[in-house]
């Protein structure tokens, strides 16, 4: 168990890495069309529908992973302030409110796809492609987070009865 | 379900799962589903609402964020922001305060290459406070400047949360980058003006030192060529127009430098050893700094493609130097994906809370007892900057965009209010919720860097007069619309 624990700490910090990689593809995109564009009047057609998707499968990927930072921005107002047994059980109230809220969003993104997929619906912009290529990462961010939101609960209810210190901030 | 029950429902449960400490994307998505299924139809309701989370990242309005995070980034984590510290060191001498008056120049440059608020305020926290500490600074004159100057990088672009702004409210996102940039400057020069007051009334604030002298004990050569310089560049900008004027005084300051040079070569070594640092480091940031803005308002570039040119150039910079190891690339990507997978994750899990707001009729109804209730557009825009400055105090700035955006647009768009002017108005009510007690995000920032013994309650100390300063931009603001508008409208 703690080998297949420790294999998906590796998986989310390769998320992360998956999203650093299209940050830097995605600006490299845009370079290039803007210099092709005024160097050799040619473009890059696809350039802004490409970085849109990047944009959003870089967010899916980074979720899970900063979820295992503790690094999703919260507001810790009330949190930080009340006896320690309260905000731990504060804690526990969140991880199981994430869970029920990533298995359903998990359960419903799965329905999307396979709607997506079963209607053969097509994006029609520059590229066409099928719906789903781009769909397909919600449900997966949602039931990597439901992992997560698991082993949080399993933590904090084998750890100290205290409240965690996270949170990030923009 | 009548559309004020609805409202305090979304609401209410959204603030009460926010005070519960969940991640704020969840507290969005939790009233979302419930949204779902008690207004949008169920399981159909549940479908739209995660095809919503799809198209709300999948948009291009946001894609300049990463890249404008990732410029900062690079900055910090190949060590280059602080080579640009110390160049900046060297050029400012002799003036009060030396020390915070170097936080707020060098904060302004990094503004304008970096769209991190935080990431400014811990690095010059970091950098310049034990050195002032050291050095009997007050610990308020030490502290507040850096925390300030933090703000002032919401409004100087490159801005992430400008950029946010602009993707949710529908406002012209080179408008609101633009439009940040006068306001921005206007703050950094009040800031560097109280300190060098207050240190020049009381100099025990800030106690000079032998590091504040010049290099080598060198003494400047007289600035008399220089100074005729400015005079003529000075009269040919009230000839003409300025930026000839400036232009000319530039040419002629240089060219003054340069001769100078050449009949002595002792001022030549002085100059190389005092702005030779400044050539070399900051130069190229300045130059990055208006590639990114100049290309904004010159209208070259949108302002995704200023940010991946202004994030690629920082890039050749940082090759430039030999400082863009493959661990520092790392870092910093990765430092820019957590940020922009934070911000986004945001937008992923709220943007169907203004849609089901409206399909309540919320946000129709809300429109229309404000529109009904007699008071006069003026009084309910100043009712919106309060109830933001109110919000600042007590949660992150996405957030406070996400619940208010949705609302307040429409009454924009109703009273015919400038929409470019109140994003601008909104920034600033942001960067004074970064600095404003009890939850100020920069407060804690600077908590974080500064030494134990330093209690919170000096923390907030420190950024009072800052704060005050800020309220007064915004009067100056609402005032004179024109120091918002006056730079966009020239685009």
């Amino acid at each position: 168990m703690a080998a297949l624990i420790k294999v998906y700490g590796r998986i989310l910090e390769g998320c992360g890495l998956i999203a650093a990689a299209l940050i830097l593809a995605m600006t490299a995109l845009i370079v290039a069309d803007v210099v092709l564009r005024n160097r050799l009047n040619m473009t890059i057609p696809a350039s802004v529908e490409l970085t849109e998707y990047a944009l959003f499968y870089a967010t899916t990927f980074a979720a899970p992973w900063l979820l295992r930072r503790g690094q999703h921005i919260r507001i810790d107002v009330v949190i930080a302030r009340v006896p320690a047994t309260v905000g731990w059980i504060m804690e526990i109230a969140c991880d199981l409110i994430g869970l029920t809220l990533s298995l359903l969003m998990t359960w419903f993104g799965v329905a999307m796809v396979l709607r997506s997929a079963a209607s053969s619906t097509l994006i029609v912009k520059n590229l066409i492609f099928a719906e789903w290529y781009v769909l397909w990462p919600l449900p997966l961010m949602f039931l990597l987070l439901s992992f997560e939101f698991l082993l949080r609960l399993q933590r904090i209810l084998t750890g100290p009865r205290q409240a965690r210190r996270e949170g990030g901030s923009v | 379900m009548h559309w004020t029950e609805a409202l305090l429902l979304l609401i209410g449960g959204v603030s009460i799962l926010l005070m519960l400490g969940a991640p704020v994307a969840f507290a969005f998505i939790a009233v979302n589903v419930v949204g779902a299924f008690l207004f949008l139809g169920g399981e159909a309701g549940m479908l739209q609402l995660a095809r919503n989370m799809v198209n709300s990242v999948t948009n291009f309005a946001f894609t300049p964020i990463p890249m404008f995070l990732l410029m900062g980034d690079l900055l910090f984590h190949t060590g280059l922001a602080i080579k640009a510290i110390d160049a900046v060191s060297l050029v400012i001498r002799r003036v009060p305060a030396r020390l915070s008056v170097i936080a707020l120049v060098a904060g302004t440059i990094f503004s304008a290459v970096s769209g991190s608020t935080i990431a400014t305020t811990a690095m010059l926290g970091a950098l310049l406070l034990p050195e002032m500490l050291r050095r009997g600074y007050d610990r308020k004159l030490a502290m507040g400047p850096i925390m300030a100057i933090g703000g002032v990088d919401m409004l100087i672009p490159p801005s992430g949360l400008a950029v946010l702004l602009g993707g949710l409210s529908g406002i012209s996102i080179s408008g609101l980058l633009i439009g940040g940039l006068v306001p921005g400057l206007i703050l950094s020069v009040v800031f560097i003006a109280y300190i060098v007051i207050v240190a020049w009334l009381d100099p025990a604030l800030a106690p000079a030192s032998e590091a504040d002298a010049l290099p080598g004990g060198m003494e400047p050569p007289a600035p008399i060529v220089a100074a005729v310089a400015l005079g003529l560049g000075a009269l040919a900008g009230f000839l003409v127009v300025w930026w000839i004027g400036v232009g000319v005084w530039l040419i002629a300051l240089a060219l003054s430098v340069l001769l100078r040079c050449l009949l002595k070569r002792s001022y030549a070594r002085w100059y190389w050893r005092v702005w030779g640092p400044t050539l070399v480091y900051v130069a190229p940031l300045v130059f990055i700094m208006f590639m990114v803005i100049g290309s904004m308002v010159l209208g070259w570039a949108t302002p995704t493609e200023s940010a991946a040119v202004g994030a690629a150039a920082t890039l050749v910079y940082a090759a430039a130097f030999r400082a863009l190891t493959w661990k520092a690339l790392k870092n910093a990507l990765l430092s820019t994906a957590g940020v922009t997978g934070m911000i986004m994750f945001i937008i992923l899990g709220a943007t169907t809370f203004a849609q089901i707001l409206a399909f309540t009729g919320a946000t129709n109804g809300i429109a229309t007892i404000v529109t009904e209730s007699g008071f006069s557009p003026t009084l309910i825009l100043i009712g919106m900057l309060v109830i933001l400055i109110i919000l600042g105090l007590f949660i992150d700035q996405a957030s406070i965009m996400m619940l208010t955006v949705p609302l307040f647009m429409p009454l924009v768009k109703k009273f015919g209010f400038d929409e470019v002017w109140f994003g601008i108005m909104y920034l600033v009510c942001m960067q004074l919720g970064l600095l404003s007690p009890p939850f100020g995000l920069l407060l804690f920032t600077m908590k974080g860097v500064a030494p134990p013994e330093i209690s919170m309650s000096e923390v907030i100390r420190a950024a009072l007069p800052y704060m005050i300063f800020g309220l007064l931009l915004l009067a100056l603001i609402f005032v004179v619309p024109r120091v918002a508008t006056w730079l966009p409208s020239r685009v």
